[in-house]
């Protein structure tokens, strides 16, 4: 048994980001404020309009920040949907890459899936080759960034190709937005996960050029042009406007510092470690480290014990969470993805808690290494 | 004298007590509840499965029957194309009604342009389904009949229990859009026979942005998934769930439960004052869809010779509709009120009237008060009204074109 002195759990460090992020001040100060409001949107008296109102502001604001037409930004129930909209609603050949989020990766039984090479970057070269494949126009579906590993795509260059061959391309940017740069015009279509920067669950936005040819799959009550029906998750849409705005605003440049400065300590005190993309562009605030000889659910449960709350990936396929599907398509070696867990630091995480995941990761390695030394003795 | 809020059908306002359930996940309790790995997300987690139970405990059903959509337009969408889907290439068949939300009407279009047979069963001119018909329209590849428990529009409510009846006898799927019943009356999913049933819960005065889809294990109905991903709800529905609406529909459902009887009586009081204080003061008023079998809390009024959007102009400060809020921009009479055999030149004077849990009774005066007024105004400047008073038959002028 692993004997580990249970930390005063009244300190709790979050370092889940890429799962959800917690509440902005800021959003919630919005949406309680909106509480007064009543009504629905679609309603033409007074208190409708009035709804409707808050609803328009909150698209208006979130296409200034995005620099495109408010007709392009779509509201739904999260990323989840939007992407499952766009790919619904194209008729036409699908292209993926293998390390989409399951809601890109499932969709559509009938996509070409995209490799990646080992440093999970898609291989632009496959890419070709299946758009040369194509006989239609294709829909392109390659995330910005990866959920697991923070890994970042090459968008620029894979927007030329896909255009190139008369594509679209459709970016899921939930976990780029607000912590990379994206060039939004580059792109035909996107979504847009409120949760994951600061807002509320429950709200997202699938972005649309008009020139893709789109068939809507729901029908209802002709909300969102037709293109989404239902009553719209108004407090929900302030919110996620609000959470944009302050996500727009920020510099992750210290978090950065402070993933380089963890990753640094770790591999000096362990230099077998091995640190999942470290050789390529990422996310300011993920980090993928491989523990060897330690399986990543051990190793969560003893973070958890002190406090520290991490992942082994996508939070949506826990359950199975030591496969990760990510890390096969990378071609990590097995016994690597075995140990590895998935840090995603707040904007708000400090030195001092950074400094307590290193040295804690650092006393589940040694604990484990003499154990195992005392088994083997 | 402020606004007075007069659209219940349209959406009700967010209980303060629900609120209040709500708060804190919008800041200490902020975790992912599909986050199996940490304390955040097994707090949020056991939220929703709360939540999950308290919806379950008001319909009667069991809590691994709810399944958590964005909203009843979604849910209606997935009852319909999801039992489509699973069963279709064997049953092709969905009988409905006229009068159904237009989400329902539009994916049975959508169906029926994918090769499915539609059943649309008329209805009275009190807005009543006929059991029978439902019986008579049933084939062998019937799959499904869904037909809504409340209208929206006239509020009257459907013999839910008979058709249940029918379809377990027959062993075709029930499914019911029960988003205007929730909450104005019992409703219990086993006792009625119901398969599937769609509810909101920002029309039961939760937060918006939230909906369930009630799909019964025995007998088992299977759907195929809209939205496919992360495989939560069963399979059924991915995406991240969303704890602070989760916890405040849960909320919505007990504040229901807790209060339907006595808020039943209160609002059958203040409609019916509502109703006396109308048609007491104003003669040709009609009132749209059964006089008794209606939820308490909607009048659908054609006030004859009156152009409703101009009697709305002239009460601004009466927040009321003229039908449907999603169609409520367009200017076309409503569907409803036209399979009821309501009169074009009456169906463009008709006003819905949504009371609920925060009208008071002299907002009701209020608003009888104005009414009156206002419609007073209106015929003293109608020529038709003159007209129809000198006894002329106003359907028999010829109208010269223009």
């Amino acid at each position: 048994m692993l004997k580990i002195k249970v930390q005063d759990n009244t300190k709790k460090i979050y370092c889940d980001l890429n799962a959800t992020r917690p509440l902005h001040p800021e959003v919630k100060k919005e949406m309680v404020a909106a509480f007064d409001n009543i009504g629905n949107p679609s309603s033409v008296h007074m208190h409708g309009r009035k709804m409707r109102d808050l609803v328009e502001k909150s698209r208006r604001c979130i296409a200034d920040l995005l620099k495109l037409d408010t007709d392009r930004l779509v509201f739904c129930s999260g990323a989840t949907e939007a992407n499952n909209l766009i790919l619904l609603s194209f008729d036409g050949p699908v292209i993926v890459s293998a390390i989409e989020h399951s809601s890109v990766l499932h969709v559509r039984g009938d996509a070409q899936i995209c490799s990646v090479n080992k440093d999970g970057i898609v291989c632009l070269d496959h890419l070709e080759r299946l758009l040369k494949e194509c006989s239609q126009k294709a829909l392109v579906c390659i995330m910005a960034a990866n959920n697991e590993t923070g890994i970042i795509q090459p968008i620029d260059e894979i927007a030329a190709l896909v255009h190139l061959y008369g594509g679209f391309f459709h970016c899921d940017t939930v976990q780029a937005v607000g912590r990379m740069p994206v060039c939004w015009r580059a792109i035909d279509s996107f979504s847009i996960s409120a949760h994951k920067l600061g807002g509320p669950f429950g709200v997202g936005i699938l972005g649309i050029n008009p020139h893709i040819p789109l068939y809507f799959p729901f029908r209802g009550g002709g909300q969102e042009r037709s293109l989404r029906p239902g009553t719209e998750n108004v407090w929900g849409i302030i919110g996620m406007a609000k959470a944009m705005e302050v996500a727009f605003a920020e510099e992750w440049k210290t978090t950065e510092e402070r993933r380089d400065w963890l990753e640094y300590y770790i591999t000096t005190l362990c230099p077998e470690v091995v640190i999942v993309g470290r050789d390529v562009a990422r996310l300011p605030n993920t980090s993928m480290i491989s523990m060897p000889n330690i399986d990543n659910t051990q190793q969560l449960i003893q973070f958890d014990l002190n406090g520290i709350s991490i992942s082994t990936g996508s939070a949506c396929s826990s359950g199975k969470i030591s496969k990760s599907f990510v890390l096969k398509a990378m071609q990590v070696d097995p016994r690597v993805a075995r140990g590895c867990v998935r840090i995603s630091l707040g904007i708000s995480t400090s030195q001092e808690d950074v400094q307590f995941l290193a040295n804690t990761w650092y006393k589940i390695h040694t604990r484990n290494n003499e154990q195992k030394n005392q088994e083997s003795a | 004298m402020h606004k007075v809020y007069l659209d219940y059908q349209a959406t009700t306002p967010c209980d303060p007590r629900v609120v209040e359930k709500m708060l804190p996940y919008f800041s200490e309790k902020f975790g992912n509840p599909h986050s199996r790995n940490h304390s955040f997300g097994w707090e949020a987690e056991e939220a929703v499965e709360k939540a999950r139970t308290q919806i379950a405990h008001l319909i009667n059903a069991d809590p691994k029957e709810i399944i958590f959509t964005s909203g009843a337009t979604e849910s209606n969408n997935l009852a319909l194309r999801g039992v489509a889907g699973f069963y279709g290439h064997k049953k092709n068949h969905i009988i409905t009604s006229v009068i159904e939300h237009k989400c329902i009407l539009d994916t049975c279009r959508h169906l029926q342009e994918q090769g499915f047979k539609i059943t649309y069963l008329p209805v009275s001119n009190n807005g009543l389904v006929n059991h029978e018909d439902v019986k008579n329209a049933i084939k062998d590849a019937t799959c499904l009949v869904s037909i809504m428990a409340v209208n929206n529009e006239i509020g009257v409510i459907q013999p839910i229990s008979e058709i249940g009846k029918i379809c377990r006898e027959y062993g075709v799927f029930f499914h019911t859009d029960a988003a205007q019943a929730i909450g104005k009356m019992h409703v219990d999913v086993k006792a009625m026979e119901i398969d599937l049933m769609s509810i909101s819960s920002h029309k039961i005065y939760g937060p918006k942005g939230i909906g369930v889809l009630y799909v019964s294990r025995k007998p088992r109905v299977r759907l195929n998934a809209m939205i496919t991903g992360g495989g939560q709800e069963r399979g059924m529905r991915s995406g991240t769930l969303a704890p602070m609406l989760c916890v405040g529909f849960g909320e919505a459902c007990v504040l229901a439960q807790q209060n339907m009887s006595k808020e039943i009586e209160q609002l059958k009081a203040l409609t019916a004052r509502f109703y006396e204080g109308i048609t007491s003061q104003l003669d040709d008023v009609y009132l749209n869809g059964d006089n008794g079998k209606r939820i308490p809390g909607n009048l659908n009024f054609s006030f004859a010779y009156v152009e409703g959007e101009g009697l709305m102009m002239s009460m601004k400060d009466l927040c009321v509709s003229s039908g449907s809020a999603c169609t409520s921009a367009s200017l076309e009479p409503s569907y409803v009120l036209r399979a009821i055999g309501v009169g074009e030149d009456l169906a463009h004077t008709s006003i819905r009237f949504g009371l609920g849990r925060f009208t008071t009774q002299e907002e009701v005066d209020y608003a009888i008060k104005r009414v009156v007024e206002s419609v007073r105004k209106l015929r003293a400047m109608s020529p038709l009204y003159d007209m129809a008073k000198a006894g002329i038959d106003i359907k028999s002028i010829q109208w010269a074109a223009h």
